[in-house]
């Protein structure tokens, strides 16, 4: 230990001496001094644990040299003077004096006196010490915590992360209370997990950029840190660089390297722990920045990737809130229906965009599936788009739900399916051509036949034969009607357009239709349907369809001169339709058979005569969620019924 | 008493002659066109009872027939029957809309061909 310096005061050199050789002898090193200017240039120059001053000096008094040194020092002093200084005494106290000796002295008192100002000194030396140490861990938290700020603040700007790293480089070198030098760079591992490569550097010569861009791990010191995941303080040889002193701090997240960090240091020096504290801490921080930027970036590819995806797909995609309003949508769905980009589309509703009362369909349906949760699944719509097209739609809308169940919105799906309609018209149109070009030869060889027939002189052999070929004409005429109706049935499928019918013109209408048909048969046809039905909802073709289907087979299957009956009536959200006629009675066990179309294109399980007719109206009335059967008793005729919801 | 006439209108010369044949084994008089302008004069000259009436046929179609003739003065109370292969209710009622009397689809019976015009010859 330093031996501690005592500065001896007194105007009279004796005294000075005899204190001097006291205090020396107590194993201090003393100075003494006869003038108060002289003692406080000692001061200035020299650190002293002690000074014992006399109060009463000429010139500058014990007083003023206290003052003196309370200014500019530490210096603990003890201040001698006389008994009738009482006031002095006070005052030397009231100024920072330790103590005070009166004289004439005791020399064992003055020495234990002595003792213990140093004492206080050496203790008040470690205090200072100790609050300078405890000030500079506050401003080293402080500098830190700010430079962790700042780092964190980048990563909330977006900034691309070689960005980020070049600033954390520029904070470590710049802002940190550590003498670093003023190079530095920081390693990233990207594709290959065992081999760091350069992103950022600040002061590093270009042919250490190149030579340094690409580090395996395990080779040089920084490829050691990325390895052992220890930050590392040591010199650098390098076949391409004057050695030099630098920490290499690995940047580890969950166990995995993420990159090096690393700092040149100008020269050699003293390691301060805090220093590879704060080092680590950055590197800690920055090992999270990084993480979320990959997350970051995954997201966004991600999202790039769907959003690519829902933008080029030629189909409708769209998210809409709880209110029906839009929160994403795609190009198709925005620029042909809606004439907008999706940026337009996104917080506006379908009122926007669509005529009202469309607006108004959409909107009542998405709330019911909001409120019930259930999906809606294809269904078929016509729209016009922008260029006033007139499209079909496979329309899907799907709830969307939280990761608590909850309802939050939906997502939309369209198919346009227009190409996908014509084809299927073409195809029914070829069709119908074919099968209308087969009646007029068919026609011909009818009446060829017929002619023969009627020359009367024929045997029962050519009689026999005119008389099957004249049944297979007819075979073939039912055929061909058959193929027109269920082609125009299964292109129907998805095609049935239902709107508000009133009941009375449609039947009207079917009839007079019929009627206009010649039929030969005396066979009356009674409209018993009253006005004031309910309106159906219905796809109109369709049920004159079934209707006229069934008015014919009551037309067959009457006796001559008997009448068919028409009847309509309202039931339980339904109407209720009949057509009744004097026929014989079906048997019970055809009942389900004449309407099944399977049983009736098989040759094996058919009831002859009905065709396909009934299992085509079946197939109608079921897609208008109605029922069709029939009753039929001896003596009472036969009645068909079928039903279709009230609109 | 003077034979009944039917004028038939039609395209295809196999349709046409059997029905003129089994018309005319029927004791009709018969006067027969294969298209629409040579039918639409034979109905202004020769002033049938009733006009059988194809709907499909190349350059006049029935239709413009059937227009011609019921807007011209000296034709327009001839029945017309009108012949199609198509039975699609629009054609119907076309046909209905445009003033003819009847429809009959192809392929039709003799028989019921014969039924459909007696409606109109008796009256």
């Amino acid at each position: 230990m330093m031996k501690s310096h005592v500065l001896i005061v007194d105007d009279e050199q004796s005294i000075c001496d005899l204190l001097a050789f006291a205090v020396e002898l107590d194993g201090y090193d003393v100075t003494t001094t006869t003038s108060g200017n002289e003692a406080v240039e000692h001061i200035r120059s020299k650190a002293f644990d002690l000074a014992v001053i006399d109060v009463i000096m000429p010139q500058m008094n014990g007083i003023e040299v206290l003052k003196k040194i309370k200014e500019i020092s530490n210096t603990e002093v003890i201040v001698m003077t006389g008994y009738a200084e009482l006031d002095t005494v006070i005052k030397a106290m009231q100024l920072g004096a330790y103590d005070y000796i009166i004289k004439p002295f005791d020399m064992h008192s003055i020495i234990d006196t002595i003792r213990s100002g140093i004492q206080k000194y050496q203790q008040k030396l470690h205090e200072i010490a100790q609050l300078e140490l405890a000030e500079k861990e506050i401003q080293l938290n402080y500098k830190t915590q700010i430079i962790l700020n700042k780092i964190l603040r980048l990563m909330l700007e977006h900034l691309p992360l070689d960005e980020i790293l070049n600033n954390v480089l520029k904070f470590i070198i710049l802002d940190s209370l550590f003498d670093t030098g003023t190079t530095g760079c920081i390693f990233l591992v990207e594709d290959d997990p065992r081999t760091l490569v350069m992103k950022a550097q600040v002061g590093l010569e270009e042919s250490i950029q190149k030579g340094c861009a690409v580090i395996p791990f395990d080779k040089c010191p920084c490829g050691q840190a990325a390895l052992t995941q220890e930050i590392q303080y040591l010199q650098c040889f390098n076949d391409r660089i004057t050695p030099h002193y630098n920490y290499f701090v690995p940047i580890v997240a969950a166990g995995v390297t993420l990159g090096v960090i690393n700092i040149y240091l100008k020269e050699d020096r003293d390691q301060d722990p805090r220093e590879r504290n704060f080092l680590s801490t950055i590197a800690n921080t920055l090992a999270g920045v990084i993480q979320q930027k990959k997350t970051e970036s995954a997201l966004i590819r991600e999202h790039n990737v769907s959003s690519t995806i829902m933008n080029t797909l030629p189909a409708c995609i769209f998210v809409k809130d709880t209110n029906s309003r839009y929160i994403t949508d795609n190009v198709y769905h925005a620029r042909v229906f809606m004439g907008a980009t999706p940026a337009e589309v996104v917080g506006k509703s379908d009122f926007d965009f669509f005529p009202e009362e469309q607006a108004k369909q959409y909107y009542a349906e998405e709330q019911e599936i909001i409120r019930s949760g259930k999906e809606l699944v294809n269904k078929l719509e016509p729209i016009v788009d922008r260029e006033g097209k007139k499209k079909w739609l496979l329309t899907t809308k799907i709830p969307l739900r939280d990761e608590l169940g909850n309802v939050v919105g939906l997502i939309g799906a369209q198919r346009d399916i227009t190409e996908f309609k014509q084809l299927e018209k073409e195809k029914q149109n070829f069709v119908s051509a074919v099968s209308h070009e087969i009646r007029t030869p068919l026609t011909s060889i009818g009446n060829a036949i017929s002619i023969v027939g009627m020359a009367g002189e024929l045997n029962e052999d050519q009689r026999k034969f005119i008389s099957i070929a004249v049944r297979n004409i007819d075979r073939l005429n039912t055929l061909i009607n058959q193929v027109l109706d269920i082609s125009k049935m299964d292109s129907g499928v998805s095609e049935m357009i239902f709107e508000k019918v009133d009941v009375k013109p449609l039947v009207d209408n079917t009839i007079i239709l019929l009627e206009f048909l010649a039929n030969s048969e005396e066979i009356k046809i009674v409209n018993e349907v009253t006005d004031g039905l309910p309106k159906v909802y219905a796809d109109e073709n369709r049920l004159e369809m079934v209707l006229t289907n069934l008015i014919d087979n009551a037309v067959k299957f009457s006796p001559v001169s008997s009448q068919v009956t028409i009847e309509a009536r309202e039931s339980d959200g339904y109407v209720e339709f009949s057509v009744s006629n004097n026929g014989e009675s079906i048997p019970h066990e055809w009942r389900d058979k004449i309407f099944d179309r399977f049983r009736q294109m098989d040759v094996s399980t058919r009831v002859k005569g009905f065709g396909l007719g009934l299992a085509i109206c079946k197939e109608i009335v079921e897609r208008h969620h109605g029922k069709i059967w029939v009753e039929s008793e001896i003596e009472k005729g036969n009645h068909f019924f079928f039903t279709v919801p009230k609109a | 008493m003077p034979k009944v006439k039917i004028l038939i209108i039609d395209d295809e010369p196999d349709i046409v002659e059997t029905v003129s044949y089994m018309l005319k084994s029927r004791d009709y008089a018969v006067i027969t066109a294969l298209d629409g302008l040579e039918g639409l004069e034979k109905a202004r000259t020769e002033r049938p009872d009733l006009i059988l009436l194809d709907i499909m046929m190349p350059d006049i179609s029935g239709y413009d027939v059937c227009i011609k003739l019921k807007s011209d003065d000296s034709t327009k109370n001839i029945p017309i029957i009108m012949i199609s292969a198509k039975s699609e209710n629009e054609i119907m009622l076309k046909s209905k809309s445009l003033g003819a009397e009847a429809y009959i689809l192809k392929p039709f019976r003799l028989s019921t061909l014969l039924d459909t015009m007696k409606k109109f010859i008796n009256r």
